[in-house]
């Protein structure tokens, strides 16, 4: 079994772009937040694929640990984004504007 | 294992016991919402008196410079790091903390039932803001930052009643995230093109970076723009300071100080941390874009300020301005952790004080804290517009204040580093920041008065304005205590 | 190496098999006007780089991804949609208009650009045997155990601010007392 890493990073930055461009142009904050975790995903198959690629155990336990805290952000994003658009009907950002920003 | 093995974490753990204390309290009490408070602030002291302890080990030359797991060589992987950058951090950070529970004494009263997870939240994020200064590996780094954002995200959304303190988590949420991963992905490439996630010890980034010569620097460039640009997030620099002035109108003011001080002191500790340990090689590549930014930031950070008509947003906008003169202290390298740290510190002290200011005038729970309120303050309540005259001269940089001597030994750093370009941008945007805050303080001193209700200052607000006016002076006058000891808080 | 080289290699088509469908899901993900199908994309792409992982050796964080993202975490994105009543048909105000996407579209593509150059310029696309002690889930294990335990306990930090913080978000409040 051979592996390529270089190509495995390739991919990555791809989705990673993806999920940036996902953030930039949707106003979704649900669609928004999905797109932080392919970003996230991205980070995880980097740190992956470069430990393979060096031959180190350290990329999957940072992977591991990024899993960990990304879920913990989900809960408190998905809790968050839930008591704000509740009474709403919408998860579109941008008809949050009483702040004017 | 024995007691002085465990010094570089006690700060977390007295931060964690109280925490835990502070929800104990609520199940075996009737209504402790006082008494958590107390536990509350205890910890924080508590937590500032270890790391006075920190430094003092390390001036009789302790040995355990390094928190790692028991039967781990140490140099080989270790996580927590204690020296006198750490130290200083937990010092400023922890006072700082303590006065904005402070402020946000009279918010916790009324929060009830829910003011023991409003603590909990607080000492939990103040744990994290401290980790971030303290990691010796790019993960414990990220763990800290998440640590305390998740709390800072929720914090930011408490007062529920209010639609804005929602928008205000929203914006803070997907935009905080979105800097985490970016900064996490910088931290994967670091790893891909060093092999280390580790800034210390043998095989770290620092001795990767110091004993190769990287042929193929692309990746390791890209990872320090990622870095930096996550960051950047964090500390509101331009062009990645957007959520700030959203996020500061519409959280409660009565924590806004504690979110502005503590996030920009352990977000530029971290950055401090990760360029001056971990890539004091690379300087050559990363100061000019920290140049860049902090030229951005001044630019958009005084021209933005000079047009809100929100106070807490002016606010926001000069703290902009502010993280891009602190960026210049990093330009010099290791020539400027000195200036950086007084800069940040009292800048900490004066933004922790205008904050106090804004929960009097405007309410603790409230969100956006309009000019018009403001009108005429002088003659409302005298003391309290005098106090918020002496913050403003510091934030704009007048002599015998703190801001003044901040300003002149960041300006210096970034001249004998050879960035003269920066420094007479920053004398521009300073003066053209006198503007913005001679603005405010002729809204308070020449209209007249907005309304005939009294403006009532709690006793726990009033100890803070007066720390943060008396420090703002005395230290103005006389800096060097304080100078000294920040030349001499440098990382290992 | 050339691209018949390249393509003789049965790896090599195993990748592909894996990331053009991942890649496909991720484009869906972001650009679907429905929030729905944009989560069942998401589940496609999280299923292949938990493949990708199994490729990669990682086998225990591939089922980890499996476990925990494609297990909960898409569970926790449909009980948000419902519970938000996003709606489930296709909605024209889910995006900017076109005017806005082009500069963000076109920033996306430089990042790829720029990051996917460096990545292939400093990695370089040299093939490697799977190395053996990357693979088995017993070193990670170990790992997590000795030398990263310190961050292991430090994530129950994160995980008590989350709870607290899911708590008091989902809490109704209580009437405002005055000290």
């Amino acid at each position: 079994m051979i592996v390529t890493p270089g190509w495995y990073m390739a991919l990555a930055a791809v989705l990673f772009s993806i999920g940036g461009a996902g953030v930039l142009v949707r106003r979704n904050a649900l669609v928004m937040f999905m797109s932080i975790e392919l970003m996230l995903n991205s980070v995880n198959l980097t740190f992956v694929a470069a430990g393979t690629g060096l031959g180190l155990i350290e990329g999957q336990v940072a992977a591991l640990f990024v899993i960990v805290v990304a879920a913990a952000e989900v809960t408190i994003g998905l809790a968050i984004l839930v008591a704000v658009f509740r009474g709403r009907a919408t998860a579109n950002v941008d008809e949050l504007s009483s702040l004017g920003g | 294992m024995n007691n002085a093995a465990l010094l570089p974490i006690a700060p977390e753990v007295i931060l964690l016991a109280g925490a835990l204390i502070v929800i104990l309290l609520l199940v075996l009490l009737d209504r402790p919402y006082r008494e958590g408070g107390i536990v509350a602030m205890a910890a924080l002291a508590a937590a500032a008196v270890a790391s006075v302890l920190q430094w003092q080990a390390l001036g009789d030359g302790a040995d355990n410079l390094y928190f790692s797991a028991q039967g781990v060589p140490v140099p080989r992987l270790p996580m927590v790091v204690m020296d006198h950058y750490s130290a200083f951090a937990g010092v400023v950070i922890f006072v700082v903390s303590m006065l904005g529970l402070a402020v946000a004494w009279r918010l916790v009263l009324t929060l009830g039932a829910r003011s023991a997870e409003f603590l909990t939240l607080v000492l939990l994020a103040v744990a994290g803001l401290h980790m971030m200064t303290a990691s010796a590996n790019m993960i414990m780094l990220f763990i800290g930052l998440e640590t305390a954002s998740i709390a800072l995200y929720v914090l930011a959304g408490f007062t529920r009643e209010r639609a804005n303190a929602d928008e205000a988590a929203v914006k803070y949420f997907l935009l905080g995230s979105l800097a985490s991963v970016v900064f996490v992905y910088g931290a994967a490439l670091l790893f891909a093109a060093t092999g280390s996630t580790a800034f210390y010890g043998a095989g770290s980034m620092r001795e990767f970076l110091a004993e190769n010569i990287v042929a193929e620097p692309a990746i390791l460039l890209l990872a320090m723009g990622l870095v930096i640009v996550g960051m950047s997030f964090k500390v509101t620099a331009a062009p990645f300071h957007q959520w700030a002035p959203d996020v500061y109108q519409g959280a409660p003011s009565g924590i806004v100080g504690l979110m502005a001080a503590g996030v920009k002191i352990a977000g530029f500790a971290a950055l401090g941390r990760i360029l001056f340990s971990a890539l004091p090689s690379q300087i050559d590549d990363w100061a000019p874009a920290l140049a860049i930014i902090a030229g951005a930031s001044m630019i958009i950070g005084t021209v933005l300020a000079a047009v809100q008509d929100d106070v807490k947003r002016i606010l926001a906008y000069s703290g902009v301005a502010h993280a891009g003169y602190i960026l210049m202290a990093f330009v010099a390298g290791n020539e400027g952790i000195g200036s950086m740290w007084f800069y940040v510190t009292t800048y900490a002290l004066t933004v922790i004080g205008v904050f106090a200011v804004v929960a009097v005038v405007s309410g603790s729970r409230s969100g956006s804290s309009p000019l018009a309120e403001w009108s005429g303050l002088s003659s409302r309540a005298p003391v309290l517009a005098w106090v918020m005259l002496i913050m403003l001269l510091a934030l704009a940089g007048i002599p015998f204040t703190t801001g003044f001597v901040a300003k002149v030994t960041v300006f210096t750093a970034a001249t004998d580093a050879g960035y003269l370009w920066l420094m007479i941008l920053a004398l521009v945007t300073t003066i053209v920041g006198l503007y913005v805050y001679f603005r405010l303080a002729a809204v308070m001193f020449l209209e007249g008065p907005a309304g005939v209700e009294e403006v009532v200052v709690p006793p726990t607000t009033a100890l803070v304005l007066a720390v943060a006016a008396v420090t703002t002076v005395l230290l103005g006058l006389l800096p060097w205590p304080l100078l000294d000891l920040a030349r001499e808080a440098l990382p290992l | 190496m050339t691209i018949g080289d390249w393509l003789t290699e049965s790896a090599n088509w195993a990748f592909l098999f894996l990331a053009i469908p991942t890649f496909v899901a991720s484009v869906m993900v972001v650009s679907s006007r429905n929030v729905v199908r944009a989560v069942l994309y998401l589940v496609i792409a999280l299923g292949g780089s938990a493949a990708l992982f199994l490729m990669l050796g990682a086998e225990f964080v591939g089922w980890t991804v499996v476990l925990v993202y494609i297990g909960a975490v898409i569970i926790l994105f449909l009980i948000g949609i419902m519970i938000t009543r996003a709606p489930l048909t296709k909605s024209v105000d889910l995006s900017h208009p076109i005017s806005a996407k082009a500069p963000a579209a076109l920033l996306s593509v430089l990042l790829f650009g720029v990051v996917a150059w460096a990545v292939v310029e400093s990695f370089g696309l040299e093939t490697i045997p799977l190395p053996e002690e990357a693979t088995r889930t017993g070193e990670i294990g170990l790992s997590i155990f000795t030398s990263w335990v310190i961050p292991f306990e430090v994530v129950s930090f994160v995980l008590l601010a989350a709870l607290i913080g899911g708590i008091v978000l989902a809490r109704k409040d209580e009437p405002a007392e005055v000290p």
